[in-house]
């Protein structure tokens, strides 16, 4: 299995251990991963505008045909906007031409002919839980995980095509897998808030507080994400706010490829789980 | 060939004078870096703060005891430049060509008095090895200048713009180096050159001998004498040579491995005689030298500073790593960094963003033409609202990838000056517009347009646009206003009975679009608190695209709000719109 691999813009600089343990954790199921020269998603410019939102969507499609490969992203918000992207250049025929055009300038082209995958998609469809099952050198069961699904890959369902959006089972499945328990709580569909740090501190702070008081109340000893900015929200975010506010619990949040990747006996040093801001106390016996 | 070498009052003075101006230069620049403010709240570290921290910093890399990183970051990114070769070779053999050249002829050539003779006790610089040399590092240079020319006009376009710096860097390469072959080729074809040297050096005393040397020399040697026919026979010819071996070869090789600027003699074959009249090669002399000189002089003030900066930055930032400093050293540090850009264009090459300019024309978004702009700010340069806006939309564009950083030759911490800059912006009242906007409600912004703006801006900024969500009646019409939408809201219950309640609930902002109001809906809180999570186009009955609908209302508020000025900071010029001024007259009319 080989795949062009989106990091998106956070991960290389703010958010390395995503990239580093992903690759580690694909490697072990024998899935390649081709580095191209993909610029930004689009997503955080697409408040300002519409077509700049599509074109460096397209840019990043286009490259990828260019090469025959499908895209896999750990990334949801990178993951809605590609997804969007792909949407409307099928949708509107200007549109499509107009960006084409654009593209054409630099030899490339937008002409659907490959698919944009999430990380999660790839490990439950294509490499299948039975071999992830198989994988597993060392059962998590000691830790109740909440997972933490993400809005951008989960809704709008028909763009998007995830999961089902309001009683989605993948991420628990996955998380099942390694040997921890999923724990079931109210808000696990809801959003990290992460979208509007910077824009709006105040509301982005108490969604994410909201969620963790709900994580808490559950009884999850942690929260796992699988998105390069909800992960920055419940990690470095959480870390600089719970020091300011005691009232709100701490759940630390862990990369659902870094607790694969444990339960895996991969080594810490691929999947970097020290660089993460908050510990899981119960993991630290079992990082290599 | 002894030559009156600086032997000139007149140079001598020039060269003491260019090597002062240099130095001052220098220094002036460098002591510039503690003084202008490259961040927020710059205003609360001194100059001697920042010079504190400075030293404290060098000290702490000293301590630091990294010198294998230090010698690696010198060897491998200095000398050899491996970080432009990372993204382009055309670029890096360039550079390379250019600098190893220029560098060599500086130090065997240029400063032979100083160093080549020290070395090599029997140096002159008409033998071999250095008259090849000589020649070989001149067509390095001379190379690298080429390739530079092709590829400034090969690749021209808003990615690799050439300005007034680049072209005299260029210049002054290619006259420098064109003059030094034009003298030697000079030299070579005088006849009065070769008369001093035969005075200084030859023993000839027999008759004949004379006429041998000069056959030998107008035949091998490239010399031309006025009047000499070309028939010598080859018996003057083998004396000529023997006399050259014994008299001349000694410090004069075959002028033929100046493979350059022989074949340059051959070719101006014809006119030497005239040259040789003119004092050609004086006058060739003058203009390489002082040329030489005007570099000099000139070098703190040109692109060529970068040989200054770019090793410091490459350095300084190669021992710290990627984090951004903070404190009074991330001041000075800042400012040698905005002196280290030669204005390459890398880094708007590899800009994750650049699609954004693509669609938008806005040059703020390229990191080259940022950093230039970061640099006028830097320096205080007043300006004005409008300018700062399209700025601010540039600045505020950037996602934060580290592309630029990460392929930056001169090593600049390109991720910290933008986090510094965008900052600045905030603080001079161009933050983001999800910041701006909220700084009126949105019937207030409402008003503004329909005062400040003709009633056609609208039409205007749904022209041209691929689909119409808030002016489609079909996409929204079917709303049955089940409030579906804002209780689905993580914004509206994260608000609810609190200050800084949303003002409009999204199910209002479907009616408000019902009654043709877009206006009050795209100032509103609702739209740009919006957290995009899609709750309530995923569960709205209806099948309406709640979420698209608010983000196209963000993109058109943006379109049309943006040019109305919010703030005005160059109050002298007062011919720019003052939006509060407008908002006191538009309350008054209210009142009455």
């Amino acid at each position: 299995m080989k795949f062009a691999f989106f990091k998106g813009c956070k991960i290389p600089c703010y958010l390395e251990q995503y990239g580093t343990s992903t690759r580690a954790v694909l490697r072990t199921f024998g899935v390649r991963l081709i580095d191209l020269e993909f610029n930004c998603c689009g997503y955080p410019n697409r408040d300002i505008n519409f077509e700049a939102f599509i074109l460096s969507a397209a840019r990043n499609l286009a490259l990828a045909e260019k090469r025959r490969l499908d895209i896999l992203t750990p990334c949801k918000c990178c993951y809605g906007s590609l997804k969007h992207a792909v949407h409307y250049l099928r949708e509107h025929e200007r549109l499509r031409r107009t960006i084409n055009a654009e593209l054409a300038g630099e030899g490339l082209s937008w002409n659907d002919t490959i698919r944009v995958k999430h990380l999660l998609t790839v490990l439950c469809d294509d490499i299948g839980l039975p071999a992830l099952y198989a994988s597993i050198k060392r059962p998590l069961s000691e830790i109740s995980v909440a997972a933490h699904y993400g809005c951008h890959a989960l809704r709008p369902s028909a763009v998007v095509h995830f999961d089902d959006p309001l009683a989605p089972s993948i991420f628990e499945d996955l998380i099942a897998a390694t040997g921890a328990r999923p724990v079931d709580w109210p808000r696990r569909l809801d959003c990290c808030g992460n979208p509007l740090r910077g824009r709006n501190d105040e509301i982005s702070l108490d969604l994410m507080r909201t969620k963790l008081c709900d994580a808490e109340e559950s009884g999850a000893d942690c929260i796992c994400t699988a998105c390069t900015y909800c992960q920055i929200q419940f990690d470095e975010v959480q870390s600089e706010e719970s020091a300011a506010d005691e009232s709100v619990p701490t759940v630390p949040s862990i990369l659902y490829t870094q607790l694969l990747g444990i339960s895996m006996g991969l080594p810490e040093r691929k999947l970097g789980i020290r660089r993460n801001y908050l510990q899981i106390d119960k993991l630290r016996k079992s990082i290599k | 060939m002894q030559e009156p070498l600086l032997g000139s009052r007149l140079l001598f003075i020039c060269l003491y004078a260019s090597i002062i101006l240099c130095a001052v230069g220098i220094l002036f620049r460098a002591v510039r870096w503690f003084f202008i403010n490259t961040g927020p709240a710059s205003g609360s570290a001194g100059v001697f703060s920042r010079i504190a921290a400075a030293i404290k910093g060098f000290f702490a890399i000293l301590i630091s005891v990294r010198f294998f990183l230090f010698f690696k970051l010198l060897v491998l990114d200095v000398l050899m430049q491996t970080r432009i070769l990372k993204t382009d070779v055309s670029r890096w053999l360039m550079h390379f060509l250019i600098f190893t050249g220029f560098t060599l002829l500086l130090l065997m050539h240029a400063m032979d008095d100083l160093i080549t003779k020290k070395i090599f006790p029997e140096y002159f610089s008409t033998i071999d090895p250095f008259q090849y040399l000589r020649n070989l590092f001149g067509l390095m240079v001379i190379a690298g200048v080429a390739i530079a020319v092709y590829r400034r006009i090969r690749h021209r376009g808003p990615l690799l713009a050439t300005r007034y710096a680049d072209r005299y860097a260029l210049a002054i390469l290619a006259v420098i180096m064109v003059t030094g072959y034009l003298l030697e080729s000079a030299k070579i074809s005088s006849e009065r050159v070769f008369n001093r040297m035969v005075n200084d050096f030859s023993a000839a005393s027999e008759p004949g001998d004379d006429e041998a040397l000069r056959a030998y020399w107008a035949r091998e040697y490239g010399t031309v004498f006025a009047g000499m026919g070309e028939d010598a026979s080859e018996k003057v010819i083998a004396r000529g040579r023997e006399l050259n071996e014994q008299s001349c070869a000694t410090c004069h090789s075959s002028t033929r491995s100046a493979f350059v600027s022989y074949p340059l003699a051959r070719a101006i074959r014809p006119v030497a005689v005239s040259m040789n009249t003119v004092k050609a090669d004086t006058v060739l002399y003058y203009i390489h030298v002082l040329a030489c000189f005007i570099g000099l002089a000139y070098l703190p003030f040109s692109k060529m500073f970068h040989l200054i900066t770019d090793p410091l930055t490459i350095v300084i930032n190669g021992l710290a790593g990627r984090k951004s400093a903070r404190g009074a050293s991330a001041l000075p540090r800042r400012a040698l960094e905005l002196d280290a850009c030669t204005g390459c264009g890398t880094c708007s090459r590899y800009c994750s963003v650049a699609p954004v300019f693509r669609i938008t024309g806005n040059r703020e978004v390229l990191p080259m033409d940022k950093l230039r702009t970061v640099r006028r700010l830097a320096s205080g340069e007043r300006m004005s609202a409008a300018e700062l806006r399209v700025i601010s939309e540039g600045a505020f564009a950037c996602s934060s990838c580290f592309r630029c950083t990460e392929v930056c030759p001169a090593g600049i911490n390109l991720q910290d000056q933008w986090s510094a800059s965008k900052e600045l912006l905030a603080e001079r009242g161009f933050p983001l517009p999800h910041v701006w906007i909220k700084e009126h409600t949105s019937s207030e912004w409402s008003d503004l347009a329909r005062c400040l703006q003709g009633p056609g801006v609208e039409i205007d900024a749904v022209k041209g646009r691929y689909y119409n969500l808030t002016g489609d009646s079909e996409v929204f019409a079917h709303c049955i206003q089940c409030q579906t939408c804002t209780n689905v809201c993580p914004v509206v219950a994260s608000r609810t009975g609190r200050d800084g309640a949303v003002d409009i609930t999204p199910q209002k902002i479907m009616n408000l679009l019902r009654l043709g109001l877009n206006d009050l809906a795209m100032g509103s809180r609702m739209t740009w608190d919006c957290v995009t999570c899609y709750q309530c186009q995923e569960n709205c009955p209806q099948g309406i695209p709640v979420t698209e609908i608010i983000y196209e209302l963000k993109n058109r508020a943006y379109a049309r709000y943006k040019t109305i000025v919010r703030e005005d900071d160059n109050e002298e010029e007062g011919a720019v719109i003052d939006a509060r001024a407008a908002m006191r007259d538009i309350r008054q009319d209210k009142e009455s």
